[in-house]
């Protein structure tokens, strides 16, 4: 009896370490993963960086003017084009 | 039976020794150690990359200002090329001709570092692998790029090489912007956009040498805009001269004329004496060299709204003189005249003041001689005298806790009289701000001309304009200040050179165009409806 639960204790140690040595691999290649992952995070956020840098280039006010003023067939925009919402449904009200 | 005992012994030594190092080894195997000592021991060289990068500036709207990008450099070790020339024409192929051209002579020198093209793209860098050349290698390095180039050049500074502050905010926020933090401003980059042509514009039509404006909210100090003109792209290191350099909002002085008349006459109604009738008709001479006169001939006494309308010298001259020294200087010290203004740049300057005790310097600072302040020093006072007479501390960040309380400088009524009157300098038609008038928003300011110090004399041709006044002036919001230094007079403008003229006529366009992005709405009242004292201006000449 103690010959068979002792054959069955070492094949159990055995498994266990089996297994605890598995875990430490995986372990060990996910630490690898994810080092690899954050180092192409923070290559990716360079590279939003360096996109989001060149899309306030491409919006800067100034730019933005001088495309409105040579292809936009719009008027300068006044104080009274602007409309509070409170106006306009008054506006309406009153037609009706 | 004792040599079967032998072996049994021997045999148990073995396997004992077998097991023990067996599960020594499986022990230490099974052992799971932190990461950094895995790739100590290990060839992979994987580490995690922490770098501080310097930190992003945006404006109130989230609008990207300043940012530091990633660049690759293409450098090359000449020394180990075998073949330069094909290597030249390999290289040739891929950027074309934008590419040095002793290129050829220094691939082929001794050379053990050669810069060969900065900024290059990743896919460039793999065609350039593909030659197969050793000797190749790629530089990383951090670089600072203000997209909006010129936007707001003085506020935002520039960083040296090592990308280091060494002006402006990026000088005064160091210590944040390099720890990774991202700064918000209170700056509007469309205004700022608005602000700085129509200024411009205006530089340009009088052929001034420079410029400076200031757009701030009257009652919290957040500045929306700052503009100082000659500027400069941020993003060019070289070729940058001190005048394009140099700050002239905040950090140039400037006598500004009459437009220090405001707080004279805040004064004289804090202290009650603003009923009086003033006689105006004749010149004062304080001494021998110094007259005080008026450009305006105004034969009959006025009061004090008069006075700033036709911005007479000699009545606030009269009225300091009635007020003295200590309550001009006790009021200079309110508005924040005798110090630094405390802004998030470093270009500020002490202010320049005769402290002389004499009639004539007491009554050459009420109308703004004998007094050198910053247009950023006018933008503050003009806010203390228009938003209810409350202190107010100037800031270039989104979100700022104050700790202090608000002074109160001047009270209230004081405060909603001057607006009354301020209002007057640009709507009635005696007053000398009337182009600035617009017609969607009640405006109130005052014009300021003063001759220019050129090497200790004041010159007789050249002129510092100044406007500085708030919108909506029923119930201020925001405050501008504008000064342009040395216009010419032009033929258009009737051979005149004063702020009236050069000044006034941007500020109601200004107005009509900042007010709405600044969420005022237009107003249509009456002028009676705008809870101003009416007061009746007669002209010069009865």
């Amino acid at each position: 009896m103690i010959r068979t639960t002792h054959i069955l204790l070492f094949i159990s140690v055995l498994g266990v370490i089996f297994f605890n040595y598995e875990i430490k691999i995986n372990y060990q290649q996910k630490e690898k993963e994810i080092l690899k992952l954050n180092n192409l995070i923070s290559e990716k956020k360079q590279n939003i960086k360096l996109i989001k840098a060149e899309l306030a280039y491409l919006s800067r006010p100034e730019r933005l003017q001088s495309i409105a003023e040579h292809q936009l067939n719009m008027k300068e925009i006044l104080p009274t084009d602007i409309w509070n919402i409170n106006d306009i449904s008054k506006l309406y009200f009153e037609k009706n | 039976m004792e040599n079967i005992k032998k072996i049994k012994f021997k045999l148990l030594i073995c396997s004992s020794s077998f097991f023990i190092t067996y599960f020594g080894v499986a022990f230490s195997m099974l052992m799971i150690k932190p990461p950094e000592k895995i790739n100590k021991h290990s060839n992979l060289k994987i580490t995690e990359k922490k770098l501080q990068i310097r930190g992003n500036i945006y404006d109130n709207n989230g609008y990207l200002i300043a940012t530091t990008i990633r660049k690759h450099d293409l450098v090359v070790n000449p020394s180990v090329i075998r073949n330069p020339k094909k290597f030249e024409s390999e290289l040739k192929k891929i950027f074309g001709n934008k590419i040095n051209f002793l290129l050829k002579d220094k691939l082929s020198s001794n050379l053990k570092y050669l810069k060969v093209k900065k900024n290059i793209s990743l896919k460039d860098y793999n065609k350039i692998l593909k030659i197969g050349e050793p000797g190749i290698k790629i530089e990383e390095s951090y670089i600072r790029k203000y997209p909006g180039k010129s936007l707001a050049s003085h506020i935002i500074g520039k960083v040296d090489v090592d990308g280091k502050g060494i002006s402006g905010v990026e000088k005064k926020l160091n210590n944040e912007l390099s720890s990774s933090k991202n700064i918000h401003l209170s700056i509007d980059s469309g205004i700022q956009n608005i602000f700085k042509q129509l200024l411009l514009k205006q530089i340009i039509k009088f052929q001034a040498s420079a410029g400076a404006g200031i757009i701030m909210n009257a009652n919290n100090g957040k500045i929306v805009s700052i503009v100082s003109l000659p500027d400069y792209d941020n993003n060019i290191n070289n070729n940058l001269s001190e005048k394009q350099v140099f700050n002239n909002a905040t950090k140039g002085l400037y006598e500004l004329g009459s437009t220090l008349k405001i707080f004279t006459a805040a004064m004289a109604i804090e202290n009650g004496i603003d009923n009086q009738l003033i006689d105006v008709s004749s010149p004062i001479f304080v001494s021998k060299s110094q007259k005080i006169s008026d450009i305006k001939k105004i034969n009959f006494p006025i009061n004090l709204p008069e006075i700033i309308v036709h911005s007479s010298n000699i009545g606030a001259a009269k009225i300091a003189s009635s007020l003295g020294h200590t309550v001009q200087d006790k009021y200079f010290n309110l508005l924040g005249f005798l110090k630094k203004v405390n802004v998030e740049i470093i270009e500020t300057s002490l202010p320049n003041i005769n402290k002389q005790v004499h009639i004539s310097s007491l009554m050459s600072k009420s109308y703004g001689y004998g007094i050198q302040i910053s247009p950023l020093h006018l933008a503050k006072a003009t806010s203390v005298a228009l938003n209810g007479g409350k202190s107010i501390t100037p800031t270039l960040l989104k979100t700022k806790i104050f700790q202090n309380q608000n002074i109160q400088v001047f009270s209230n009524e004081t405060s909603r009289k001057l607006r009354s009157i301020l209002y007057l300098v640009v709507n009635d038609k005696y007053g000398t701000g009337k182009l600035a008038k617009s017609f969607y928003y009640p405006i109130g300011g005052k014009t300021g001309t003063a001759k220019k110090l050129i090497d200790g004399r004041y010159s007789e041709t050249e002129n510092i304009v100044a406007f500085t006044g708030g919108f909506p002036i029923n119930k201020p919001e925001y405050v501008l200040t504008i000064v342009i230094d040395g216009p010419k007079p032009q033929k258009f403008s009737a051979n005149r050179n004063t702020a009236g003229w050069v000044v006034a006529p941007i500020i109601g366009k200004l107005v009509n165009r900042i007010a709405p992005i600044l969420k005022i709405e237009p107003i249509n009242l009456e002028p009676s409806q705008l809870g101003l004292t009416k007061y009746k201006i007669r002209g010069a000449t009865l």
